[in-house]
């Protein structure tokens, strides 16, 4: 009876605490945006918002759920109300499995970081299940591109996941911060750097704000939402994005790994939090000062330059790595210098390439523009 | 037989994917039939959860819910309209019914007469991810069959790069 009581007891905790930071999350949020565009932000102006509109989050939320619920006339009833409901489900399942600390983590299943992985379509499903049964032109668009964008940058970010995996030589979650001696980034910056940018397209952040660009297609697949099925939506897509964050942290940022960890446990779920909240942050700095790219330009982006580049990343991340084992660099931090190098020469490499194909674009280009006066 | 936690809930999980299989082969709608499709996939996942191969459970979520779903709400997408309430067509059903008919007798004949072992045949190791890794790509395993199954999926990478060729 205990044991049950227990488990109820922690999935109550992994079910509050992502809402709560969900709504501290997009506090922050409003508050840096309006920062960047030389704007206050939410703030209290002698109303009971509180210093800085700090309780600004919770009104709205208050607000949002005594709104009406609309469910438009020739919308599909039952799949209509059900998508917010999988869409947050799917957000907090992600929680389950992130290692807060050497022991504090909901569950470490032998698949681990898989569970992620596979985690990751049901947030699509919502969206398509959102879009379809809308029956609106603008849901429909932004199911299209959701679907278009969040399959094809799947494999850029699974390919990336690869190499962490590859360098602990397990799945799971706990060991792959245990093994980060160094935080992976150190080691892996281009991976990093893939897996953060298809982390961006996934959680659909701007640049990549394909599926719900608001000065295009009104608010995408949630256009007909209204009241808490919308705030179902909002807080799920703020939950993702700090989850998200959370997982890159964990994957290459040491995860709860830091200075006087070993002394004081309790300072893991800290160290965790203020990575996954600085990866946020610069999310957020995207949202603010990134423009919208155009989906053709996405998806260019990923299938000509990340795609490939995550492939021979891990062709020579596994060739290098195995290289400098045989001569004799067993631990992390003794490859790292050989790691980093095959990083600068692929980097290298892409930036020559790209330069390449960018001149001779240019040189098209021109030829076409001054063709007619040469006629 | 008593029953404990694993046998209620495979019986509940049992009978919810049955009742989704069922739910699915009688949708009237093609986009409600993918969605129950879904639930049956996460529903014999979750079977796998229960008899301790989470790889697995998560492999059926990856492939048949990441892979074929979504593969087949884009080709819904593209093909038929994505708003239109067209109902299914109902051409081939009946071929269809018997050709699962037969399917299921001769899994049904085939469970009956396989002499199934009681006992689990080797004691599960602690890291049976790492033994399966090992066994796919060690040259005393099935090194082999596993580039071969590469191969094949290779091939059909460059099939469908020869159809969608622009031409």
């Amino acid at each position: 009876m205990e044991t049950y009581l227990r488990y109820i007891l922690n999935s109550l905790i992994l079910l509050i605490i992502p809402f709560a930071s969900a709504l501290i999350l997009i506090w922050v949020a409003r508050k840096v945006i309006a920062r960047i565009q030389d704007r206050l932000g939410p703030n209290s102006s002698g109303s009971w918002a509180g210093p800085y509109a700090i309780f600004q989050t919770l009104a709205d939320a208050v607000k949002i759920l005594t709104k009406e619920l609309i469910v438009p006339e020739g919308a599909d009833r039952v799949v209509f109300l059900a998508a917010p409901a999988v869409v947050v489900a799917a957000a907090l399942l992600v929680w389950l499995v992130i290692p807060f600390g050497p022991t504090l983590q909901g569950m470490d299943p032998d698949i681990g970081i898989f569970y992620v992985v596979v985690i990751t379509p049901f947030t699509l499903f919502s969206m398509i299940m959102a879009g379809w049964s809308s029956r609106n032109k603008y849901a429909s668009l932004g199911t299209f591109r959701a679907v278009a964008q969040i399959v094809s940058y799947e494999i850029p970010q699974f390919l990336s996941l690869l190499l962490p995996i590859m360098l602990t030589g397990s799945l799971s979650l706990q060991r792959l911060v245990l093994a980060q001696q160094l935080p992976f980034a150190l080691v892996l910056p281009i991976p990093a750097l893939i897996y953060f940018l298809a982390m961006t397209a996934e959680v659909g952040r701007l640049p990549f704000e394909q599926a719900e660009a608001d000065a295009e297609i009104v608010a995408g697949y949630f256009t007909e939402y209204s009241g808490m099925m919308f705030g179902a939506f909002y807080l799920a897509e703020f939950i993702n994005n700090f989850s998200a964050s959370l997982i890159f942290a964990t994957l290459f940022l040491g995860g709860w790994r830091g200075p006087w960890v070993e002394q004081i446990p309790a300072l893991g779920p800290v160290w965790l939090v203020l990575k996954g909240f600085l990866v946020f942050l610069v999310l957020m700095l995207f949202w603010g000062a990134m423009p919208r790219l155009r989906i053709d330009h996405i998806l260019n982006f990923n299938w000509k330059l990340l795609t490939p580049l995550a492939l021979a990343m891990l062709i020579v991340i596994a060739w290098v790595n195995r290289l400098a084992f045989d001569l004799g660099a067993t631990t992390l931090a003794a490859r790292a210098p050989w790691l980093l190098l095959a990083n600068l020469g692929v980097g290298v490499v892409t930036w020559g390439i790209l330069r390449h194909v960018d001149r001779g674009a240019r040189r098209r280009r021109d030829a076409q523009r001054f063709e007619p006066f040469l006629e | 037989m008593t029953l404990g936690f694993g046998q209620i809930a495979f019986l509940v999980i049992a009978a919810l994917t049955v009742a989704a299989a069922l739910a699915m082969v009688l949708a009237r709608h093609i986009f409600h039939a993918i969605l129950l499709m879904i639930a049956v996939f996460v529903g014999v996942a979750a079977l796998y959860v229960l008899l301790g191969v989470s790889f697995m459970a998560g492999m059926q979520l990856f492939i048949y819910v990441g892979g074929v779903s979504v593969l087949a709400v884009l080709a819904i997408m593209v093909t038929r309209g994505f708003m239109g309430d067209r109902p299914r067509p109902a051409r081939s059903t009946h071929g269809a019914a018997v050709v699962a008919a037969g399917v299921f007798g001769g899994l049904t004949w085939l469970i009956l007469q396989v002499p199934w072992p009681s006992e689990p045949l080797v004691p599960a190791p602690q890291n049976d991810l790492a033994l399966l890794g090992q066994t796919l790509v060690s040259r005393a395993g099935y090194a082999v069959p596993f580039e071969l199954a590469s191969l094949l999926l290779f091939v059909v990478l460059l099939g469908a790069l020869y159809i969608a060729r622009e031409r």
